[in-house]
């Protein structure tokens, strides 16, 4: 660099001297000090506030240079948190000072610092609108610090004041401060629309200025507005494209397509111009990064349509270049855009499955993580296992990539760390894209099973606790869809339940486990042995799992009571008293849902054990007929989300008609006498069954609404190849095969129903599944066993058709369950106030509401002079009570106060401060303050 | 637009925080914090200069926000011990941002012949004006190395040549004239008499 350009030792001396040798001194202590202080916290921090006091002690100095000095690090303390708006009055006079140097510091200042208050603008305005004014050569300077300064502090009335001594600056012989006046006007024409709509032709003119930087700094406003407001900017179209055809400066360039973009979302008029002015430009160019934008033009400004395949392949394949190009940048940008064009059209993508896949392996997350996002619109059925098992590899929290360094043949191992949100993303994906269109990609559910164990044991490290919610859905999903595989999924059910580690640290997923064990507990032959179960992991149980349990326990006794005639009464007592115990606690549970529930089935279960007690030969009536009626009368079939609530909007409440005349009540009555209680209370009890198939069909959002029926072709795969296949991830993934490990060891011996799966089904057969049911199922399993090539069918069921289907949103999404509840807290806005974006231009341009605005403004200057006093007491009030907190109304301060006071009144102001002094500080404040006032 | 600079070392140390759109302090401090921890679990000799939007600025609780939150893109580039960041929105160019950091660099080396992270920690206030003449309230006004430093060297001119004269007017500054010679500058002070 030195060789190209060499500059004298002066030169450089001067560069790095912006603000004079004096202000540099000071501050060169302070970061001296801060440096040297920097070995614990507390030592930076004592450095630090005396630093700051310091600073009061000089901001408040009559000498200008101190003052100055103590704003300049004020300004430079700000970036360690501490603010400085106390001294936006010292600011100011910095601001005023004659010396550029001191203008320059107080200007920098008041950029950082005058948006806190608008109250201090208001004093700057007259100050700026001088420095603004061009007299001398000197000027291009102050008038540049000036401009530089006031662009981020824009307000609407500074707006509104400034706006015409910017304009007269359009003109100016400098270039430099033509581009300067037009980038401070985007500021101003945000904050005040009626300066752009008044002066459009004169703005929209240095678009055709001599020089290039002024033609620069003018279409990235308009760019820069046209993103708000693109309409008026549209008639400045077939100017635009001129310069767009005849610019070669590529920075231009990609300003005007931004610019284009913006006006084409709008205006499609534009696109038949554009499109082959664009497509001619991504060939004729040589800059990677005008073929970027060009093709991001296309894309983002709705010239790529739906059905537009040669275009779409035109970038695609430029993009695909850009994403194996051996820089991450361009190859993270690629993938964002691949993924708006797959938004487009998801054919457009489809053939990309292997770029994607190399993604997914990219050595940056960023990349890969928009890879994922990729992935929906490549999956079919035939990569749908090979994509899942790229993503499960990368659970880990160090990742290792290699990569071929430089061009030689040399690979190096490059660790990366993946982090949490990563590992989120990568858990929904992978449901979603096994779980999408009614699981029309998928076709081994025994396989999505032992994927969603996985995702289950991986998920109970991740903060976000709504993926235990997640899964738990597509357990139940599976369960009901394809009953075909009840028996598999029952068996990973259970073992969810099994493992204590998720039961505590994803609790979410139980939720819909319970509801299928309720559901369908006749598979289950011990069910006393899985009461007892979930009694040893209650507490780890929140209250939303809880109000599911309940009513599957009581599901799940009765299938265990009436399995077998042969029953022990004993065993059955045990297990009564078992759940009474259980559920009397609940019955006082500060969750309303579950103390309803428990009550009700308590009190059902309190009269079957007396029941019990009477009855000693076999089961009473109570746990043999009735308890099973409340919950076998129907088939539960899936339904698409939403159709409970369109069923409810469907029915009228008929709330007058009593239920009984008054002589059917009379009957009512006198044959209760007669009745056996067992009646009552299972009218009582089918209303539980109700709300909790209401509350599992409510939960029911995730099931698309299009029903495909599918028996789909099913994969090739047999059982010895996924087993190999699973060996192989396991013994490639580190934490897989820690599970492994885990689960091996704890594996037990029990009795195993499904002889092929005996390898690794470890305890989940303490739970006995039953044999009966399924035997036929068993038999399928075998024969497919056998035949390595035989396809196996798989019946998903599609939701039923309740009402008829009409497209509506689904009220409840995931985003709602309470686990995301992040406070809104500590976020961050960039989104900038303005009043351009619902500005209407259609007005006339020179109109009554421009007479109105100057009237407005005419009015606002007789009542500037007020609002300005008004101000200086306000700041001068500040500035003495920052004194007072100080100083503790040292002596010297007092004096500083008086001598800004009119020479005439000198004499009085200082007794009246010496009174005061006397006097209670804060009592005496505000009238110190008045008197000030000149 | 562009909505912020920051510039800070391997240990979170500020070197440079300038906001183009108003941030409250504790949330600037709160940014900056996110944004390291963002930066330092990558690799940035292989990986790409885009990171994720950092917690604080994801979608705020107010609807109507979203859709300009998903614009916000955090770009980066490291240069030995420092990071430059750029906070921008959709309106700039990712690739044209990248260039014009390299810009800013360039022109900072330019200004310091070699520049090192020590220059820029005691030179605090040259990255200001460096800055300050490629960007301009968010809005990019300069891409030119040449243009941006002679557009400097001019402002530090005219600032030393007025105080100068000011300073031989006004007798009050000679205090800071016996500051400006007794820290070695003579000669410098001694041209503008």
């Amino acid at each position: 660099m030195s060789s190209l350009y060499a500059p004298t030792n002066e030169d450089v001396k001067q560069r790095l001297r912006p603000f004079g040798i004096f202000f540099e001194k000071s501050l060169k202590d302070l970061i001296k000090g801060i440096r040297a202080n920097n070995e614990t916290p507390e030592k930076l921090n004592h450095f630090l506030a005396q630093a700051l006091s310091e600073c009061r002690e000089e901001a408040n100095s009559p000498d200008f240079n101190l003052k100055t000095n103590a704003v300049l690090k004020l300004t430079y303390l700000e970036m360690y948190g501490f603010d400085m708006s106390w001294a936006n009055f010292h600011i100011l006079e910095v601001m005023s000072s004659s010396k550029l140097q001191q203008k320059r510091v107080g200007y920098l200042a008041a950029s950082q610092s005058f948006y806190k208050d608008p109250d201090i603008l208001m004093l700057a305005t007259n100050l700026m609108k001088k420095d603004l004014k061009y007299t001398g050569t000197d000027d291009v300077v102050k008038v540049g610090i000036a401009l530089s300064g006031l662009s981020t502090i824009i307000t609407p009335p500074l707006a509104a004041d400034i706006c015409d001594d910017l304009f007269t600056m359009l003109n100016s012989s400098r270039p430099y401060i033509r581009k300067k006046a037009i980038t401070a006007l985007f500021k101003v024409f945000l904050q005040f629309p009626e300066a752009l709509r008044d002066n459009f032709d004169k703005f929209a003119a240095k678009l055709e200025d001599d020089d290039t930087s002024v033609v620069s700094a003018a279409v990235s406003v308009i760019c820069e507005l046209s993103k708000k407001n693109p309409q008026p900017f549209i008639q400045l179209s077939p100017l635009l494209y001129e310069i767009l055809v005849t610019i070669s400066n590529n920075w231009i360039i990609i300003r005007l397509l931004k610019l284009f973009t913006n006006l084409s979302k709008v205006e499609p008029k534009l696109r038949p111009r554009l499109l082959p002015k664009i497509l001619e430009l991504m060939d004729s160019t040589t800059a990677t990064s005008v073929l970027y934008e060009s093709i991001n033009c296309i894309v983002k400004g709705h010239m790529l349509e739906e059905d537009d395949y040669d275009v779409a392949m035109q970038c695609l394949d430029r993009l695909h270049t850009f994403c194996d190009s051996s820089d991450p940048n361009l190859r993270y940008i690629s993938c964002v855009l691949f993924y708006k064009i797959g938004k487009i059209n998801t054919a457009f993508i489809s053939q990309f499955d292997k770029l994607v896949m190399r993604l997914l392996n990219d050595v940056d997350v960023s990349i890969r993580s928009k890879a994922i996002e990729l992935i929906e619109g490549i999956v079919d059925e035939d990569n749908l296992q090979n994509i899942v098992l790229v993503l499960l590899k990368q659970f880990v929290d160090q990742d290792v990539v290699l990569l071929q360094v430089g061009g030689f043949e040399t690979t190096r191992e490059i660790p990366i760390f993946i982090p949490e949100q990563y590992k989120i993303k990568m858990v929904n994906a992978v449901i979603h894209i096994c779980s999408m269109d009614n699981f029309a990609n998928l076709n081994d559910f025994e396989w999505y099973n032992a994927v969603l164990w996985d995702l289950a044991i991986l998920s109970q490290d991740l903060s976000d606790k709504s993926l235990g919610y997640r899964v738990g859905e597509q357990l139940r999903n599976i369960m009901i869809k394809v009953p075909s595989m009840r028996e598999i999924t029952m068996t990973t059910i259970i073992k969810v339940l099994y493992n204590e580690e998720i039961n505590n640290h994803l609790p979410s997923i139980l939720k819909d486990c319970f509801w299928s064990l309720g559901e369908f507990s006749s598979f289950i032959e011990n069910g006393d042995d899985l009461i007892n179960l979930v009694f040893q992991r209650r507490k780890y149980y929140p209250a939303d799992v809880e109000i599911i349990l309940i009513p599957s326990l009581l599901k799940i006794f009765s299938n265990w009571c009436n399995r077998s005639t042969d029953i022990d009464p004993e065993r059955v007592k045990s297990v009564l008293s078992d759940l009474l115990s259980h559920f009397e606690p609940l019955c006082y549970s500060k969750a309303f849902e579950v103390q309803e529930r428990a009550v009700q089935c308590m009190e059902f279960l309190k009269l079957a054990s007396e029941a019990m007690e009477q009855d000693t030969e076999g089961l009473p009536l109570l746990l043999t007929d009735i308890l099973p009626s409340f919950f076998n009368s129907y088939e539960l079939k899936p339904i698409s989300q939403g159709t409970q609530q369109k069923l409810q909007s469907c029915i009228s409440v008929d709330c007058e008609t009593p239920f009984l005349t008054e002589e059917e009540l009379q009957a009512v009555l006198n044959q209760e006498e007669n009745e056996n209680d067992e009646g009552l209370f299972s009218e009582d009890l089918l209303l539980i069954d109700d709300s909790s198939s209401a509350s599992y069909q409510n939960q029911d959002y995730d099931v698309p609404d299009e029903s495909k029926a599918n028996s789909e072709e099913p994969n090739v795969l047999d059982n010895e190849e996924l087993e190999s296949r699973k060996r192989a991830e396991r013994e490639s993934n580190p934490f897989y095969l820690s599970q492994n490990n885990d689960r091996t060891s704890k594996a037990s011996t029990q009795l195993l129903d499904f002889s092929h799966r005996e390898a690794d089904e470890p305890e989940a057969h303490l739970i006995r599944l039953n044999k009966n049911t399924n035997g036929t199922e068993d038999e399928t399993e075998r024969k497919r066993k056998s035949k390595k090539k035989h396809k196996k069918r798989v019946h998903v069921l599609s939701d039923e058709v309740v009402v008829e289907n009409k497209p509506q949103s689904p009220t409840l999404s995931i985003q709602s369950l309470p686990t995301n509840a992040s406070s809104s807290r500590g976020k961050i806005s960039l989104r900038m106030p303005t009043k351009l974006e619902k500005f209407d231009f259609s007005k006339p341009l020179v109109s009554p509401s421009h007479d109105g605005t100057s009237d407005a403004r005419r009015q606002s200057t007789s009542g500037e002079q007020d609002e300005l006093e008004r101000l200086r007491r306000k700041f001068e009030t500040q500035q003495l009570e920052a004194n007072e907190t100080l100083e503790n109304g040292e002596n010297d301060e007092e004096t500083i106060i008086i001598k800004k006071k009119k020479s005439s009144k000198k004499k009085k102001k200082h007794s009246s401060s010496k009174k005061s002094k006397k006097k209670d500080s804060v009592d005496e404040t505000p009238k110190v303050s008045n008197d000030t006032v000149i | 637009m562009i909505h912020a600079v920051l510039i800070f070392n391997k240990k979170c140390q500020p070197r440079l925080v300038k906001f183009y759109t108003p941030v409250y302090l504790p949330k600037q401090k709160l940014l900056l914090e996110q944004v390291h921890e963002l930066i330092s679990q990558r690799n940035s000799d292989f990986q790409s200069s885009f990171l994720v939007t950092p917690p604080s600025l994801l979608t705020t609780s107010s609807d109507s926000d979203s859709l300009d939150d998903e614009d916000i893109q955090i770009i980066y580039k490291n240069y030995a011990t420092l990071y430059f960041t750029f906070i921008v929105d959709d309106q700039e160019s990712e690739l044209a941002i990248l260039d014009l950091i390299q810009t800013f660099v360039e022109a900072l080396d330019r200004c310091f012949t070699e520049v090192s992270e020590l220059d820029l920690i005691f030179n605090w206030q040259t990255l200001e004006s460096v800055l300050e003449e490629i960007i301009q309230g968010g809005m990019v006004i300069d891409t030119n190395v040449s243009n941006i430093v002679s557009s400097v060297d001019e402002l530090n001119r005219a600032s030393e040549q007025s105080d100068g004269s000011v300073a031989r007017l006004a007798s009050s500054s000679f205090s800071s004239a016996l500051q400006a010679f007794a820290s070695g500058g003579f000669a410098q002070w001694a041209s503008g008499q």
